[in-house]
C-alpha cells in the first residue's frame, strides 16, 4: 500500500472513531429516550433518526455544505472559534458522519433498552440504585450485546461512506481524503492494481467486522436500510 | 418495635379508576391489601413505592415526607428503603441469581451503615428458601414461583424499612406457598419489618396477616384485625352469602396417637389434622367453608364426624334461585364471629330450623387438613 493510501486508511479510521465515540456519546440517551418515551413526538424523532438510512448521501452532504460553509450562521461561529471552516476539514467530516452515521448507532441501542422493560428498573430502584445508578448498572449490561452491534456498525459504516465526504469534504490528501474517496480517485486515473489493493482491504474488513457482529450477536434486530 | 404510622392521604387517577385513600397504619406486622382484581390494590403500593406520583395528597412514613403534592415534595423510589416485589417476581436480567442478591445486600450497606448482626447473607437466604441450586441460574431460566421466591430473598437483604409484596405466591404451588408463608413468619420475629401484602386469595390473606385493608373500586372500605375483616367482607365470592368463616384458636393439644391436634375457640374444641410447625399455645386460624358444615339437632351419636361445636342459629337465608339456605350460627360461648353453614332448603324444613334454636354444627377434620 502506497503512503498516499496508506494515509487515507489512518484518516478512515481516524474519522471512524471519532465518530463512534460521539455518536456513543449522543445516541444513548437519545436511544433511551426514544426506549422509553410515550409522547406524541416520537414517530417524528424516529423518522429523523431514520432518514439517514433511505436520503442520497449526496442529498444530505448538498444540505451540509449550505448548512456549514463559512458564510452560514453555523460556518462562520466555527470559523470564528476554531480557525477552521467546516467545510473541507476534518471537522466537518466527523459533523457529517455524526449524522450520517446516527441511525446505526440509535436503532440497535432502542431495540436493545426496549427489551428491558420498566420492571428491572423498579427493582433497581427499590434496592436503593439512583436512577443514574440503575442506568448504568442495569440497563447498560443488561444491553452489553445492543452495544456491541450498535458500535461494530458505527464504526463500519462510517468507513464505508462516500457521497456525503465527498460532498462536505471533497478529497484533501491527509485532511478529507478517505479510502472510499482514494479507490475512488484510483479508478478514475486507471490505477486499478491500487485500486485492487484498497477495495480488497475494505471489503475483507467490512466482512470479518459484520461477521463478528452476526456471530456474537443473534439477539437484537439490526435494522440496515 | 418502633410506632412509626404509613400515612396516606391521596387521589390518583389511573384509567378508569378513580383511586382515593386516606388511610394511617401502624408499620409493623403484615398488612393484607385485600380485594378483587382491577380494585386498584397494586396502584397502592406502586403509590407507597413512589413508581406513581399521585394527583393529589400526601404519603408519610414516621418523620419522613415521602411525598406531598401540596408542597411539591417527592422523594423518589430509591429513597424511600422500601422493598418491592412484582407480581411475577421480577428481576435483574442480566444477572445470575447470586449475583442478583450480592446488588441488593451492596446497595444495603451503601445505605444503612448499621447492619444488624441477624441480616441473612446471601448464601444463608438461599438455603433458608431451598433455592441454593439456582445460585447461578439466569432469571430468565426461572419458572414463575422460583423467580417469586428469589425476588422475596432479594428485597430482604436489601434491609427494607417497608416490604411491599405484589401478590408474591400467586405462581407458587400449595407447597411452596406455605414454605414461604412460614418464612414470612419467621421474618416477623428475626427482623420485624412491616410488610404491605397484596392478595385476593382469603386462605393465604388468613394465614399471615395481623390486618386486613378491604378494597374496592379504588376505596378502602374497612381496615381492622383479620379475623373480623375477613369474615365480614372476605367470603362473599358468588354473592352476599358468606361461603365459608375464619376461626381462630389455640393450640391445646398437639399429635399424640391420633395424629390430630386441637384448638380452643373459647370454650369449645376444635380437632384438625396434626401440623408439625404449631406448639401448644400457638394462635391458629381455620377456614370453614360453608358447604362443609353439618347441623344436627342433638348431640351426634355414632358419627364419624370429630367436631361438634354448640352453638344457636342466629339467621337464615334462602339462596335466591337454588335449593340451598344459608345459616348463621353463634357459637355458644365465644364473642367472636358467627359460624356461616350452607344446607340445603329442604333440610330447613324437616328439622324445622329457626333462629334462636340450639343446635350442634359438625365439621369433618378431614376438610379441615391445611
Amino acid at each position: 500500500m502506497s503512503p498516499p493510501d496508506a494515509a487515507a486508511l489512518l484518516l478512515t479510521l481516524k474519522l471512524a472513531c471519532a465518530a463512534t465515540l460521539i455518536l456513543l456519546v449522543i445516541g444513548t440517551p437519545l436511544a433511551w429516550w426514544l426506549a422509553q418515551t410515550r409522547r406524541r413526538g416520537k414517530p417524528v424523532v424516529e423518522a429523523i433518526v431514520a432518514l439517514p438510512l433511505v436520503l442520497p448521501p449526496t442529498v444530505l452532504g448538498f444540505y451540509l455544505l449550505i448548512a456549514l460553509n463559512p458564510q452560514s450562521p453555523i460556518g462562520s461561529s466555527w470559523l470564528r472559534m476554531t480557525g477552521d471552516t467546516l467545510t473541507f476539514s476534518f471537522s466537518g467530516l466527523v459533523l457529517a458522519s455524526v449524522l450520517y452515521s446516527l441511525p446505526f448507532m440509535v436503532q440497535p441501542l432502542q431495540s436493545a433498552f426496549e427489551t428491558i422493560t420498566r420492571k428491572p428498573m423498579e427493582v433497581a430502584a427499590s434496592l436503593g440504585a439512583s436512577p443514574w445508578g440503575a442506568f448504568f448498572k442495569v440497563a447498560v449490561p443488561a444491553s452489553a450485546r445492543g452495544f456491541l452491534t450498535a458500535i461494530i456498525l458505527t464504526f463500519a459504516h462510517t468507513l464505508g461512506e462516500f457521497g456525503i465526504v465527498l460532498m462536505v469534504g471533497g478529497n484533501i490528501p491527509n485532511r478529507t481524503r478517505v479510502i472510499s474517496i482514494a479507490v475512488y480517485e484510483r479508478v478514475e486515473t486507471l490505477q486499478y492494481a491500487e485500486a485492487h489493493a484498497l477495495s480488497l482491504f475494505l471489503l475483507v474488513l467490512s466482512f470479518s467486522v459484520l461477521l463478528f457482529v452476526y456471530i456474537f450477536n443473534r439477539r437484537f434486530p439490526i435494522h440496515v436500510g | 418495635m418502633s410506632d412509626k404510622m404509613l400515612d396516606i392521604h391521596l387521589e390518583k387517577r389511573i384509567g378508569a379508576l378513580n383511586l382515593r385513600l386516606s388511610e394511617a397504619w401502624p408499620s409493623a406486622g403484615v398488612t393484607a391489601l385485600f380485594g378483587p382484581s382491577g380494585s386498584g390494590k397494586t396502584s397502592v403500593l406502586r403509590l407507597i413505592a413512589g413508581f406513581v406520583k399521585p394527583d393529589r395528597g400526601r404519603i408519610t412514613f414516621g418523620e419522613d415526607v415521602w411525598c406531598d403534592t401540596e408542597r411539591g415534595i417527592f422523594r423518589p423510589p430509591h429513597k424511600r428503603s422500601t422493598g418491592f416485589v412484582h407480581q411475577g417476581g421480577h428481576l435483574l436480567p442480566h444477572l445470575s441469581v447470586e449475583n442478583n442478591l450480592h446488588f441488593a445486600e451492596r446497595y444495603a450497606h451503601k445505605t444503612n451503615t448499621t447492619r444488624p448482626d441477624n441480616t441473612p447473607t446471601p448464601r444463608e437466604i438461599l438455603d433458608e428458601l431451598h433455592l441454593s441450586a439456582l445460585a447461578h441460574r439466569k432469571p430468565e431460566s426461572l419458572s414463575g414461583g422460583e423467580r417469586q421466591r428469589v425476588a422475596l430473598a432479594q428485597a430482604v437483604l436489601a434491609q427494607p424499612k417497608l416490604l411491599l409484596l405484589d401478590e408474591p405466591f400467586s405462581a407458587l404451588d400449595m407447597g411452596r406457598k406455605a414454605e414461604l408463608l412460614s418464612y414470612l413468619d419467621r421474618l416477623q420475629h428475626i427482623s420485624p419489618v412491616p410488610i404491605i401484602y397484596v392478595s385476593h386469595d382469603v386462605a393465604e390473606v388468613s394465614r399471615i396477616a395481623n390486618r386486613v385493608a378491604v378494597i374496592k373500586a379504588g376505596r378502602i372500605v374497612e381496615t381492622g384485625e383479620t379475623v373480623s375483616v375477613l369474615n365480614r367482607h372476605g367470603f362473599h365470592v358468588s354473592g352476599p352469602q358468606r361461603s365459608g368463616t375464619l376461626l381462630e384458636g389455640t393450640v391445646s393439644e398437639l399429635g399424640g396417637t391420633t395424629e390430630l391436634m386441637a384448638i380452643n375457640i373459647g370454650p369449645q374444641r376444635l380437632k384438625l389434622p396434626f401440623d408439625a410447625s404449631f406448639d401448644v399455645g400457638d394462635s391458629l386460624r381455620v377456614i370453614i367453608q360453608a358447604n362443609d358444615v353439618v347441623i344436627a339437632t342433638q348431640a351426634p351419636i355414632g358419627l364419624s364426624v370429630q367436631n361438634a361445636l354448640e352453638g344457636k342459629i342466629l339467621a337464615i337465608e334462602d339462596v335466591d334461585g337454588t335449593a340451598m339456605a344459608h345459616i348463621m350460627i353463634g357459637l355458644n360461648g365465644t364473642a367472636g364471629s358467627p359460624l356461616a353453614a350452607r344446607i340445603t332448603r329442604a333440610a330447613v324444613a324437616s328439622l324445622s330450623l329457626a333462629p334462636g334454636q340450639d343446635i350442634y354444627a359438625l365439621i369433618k377434620t378431614a376438610v379441615l387438613a391445611r
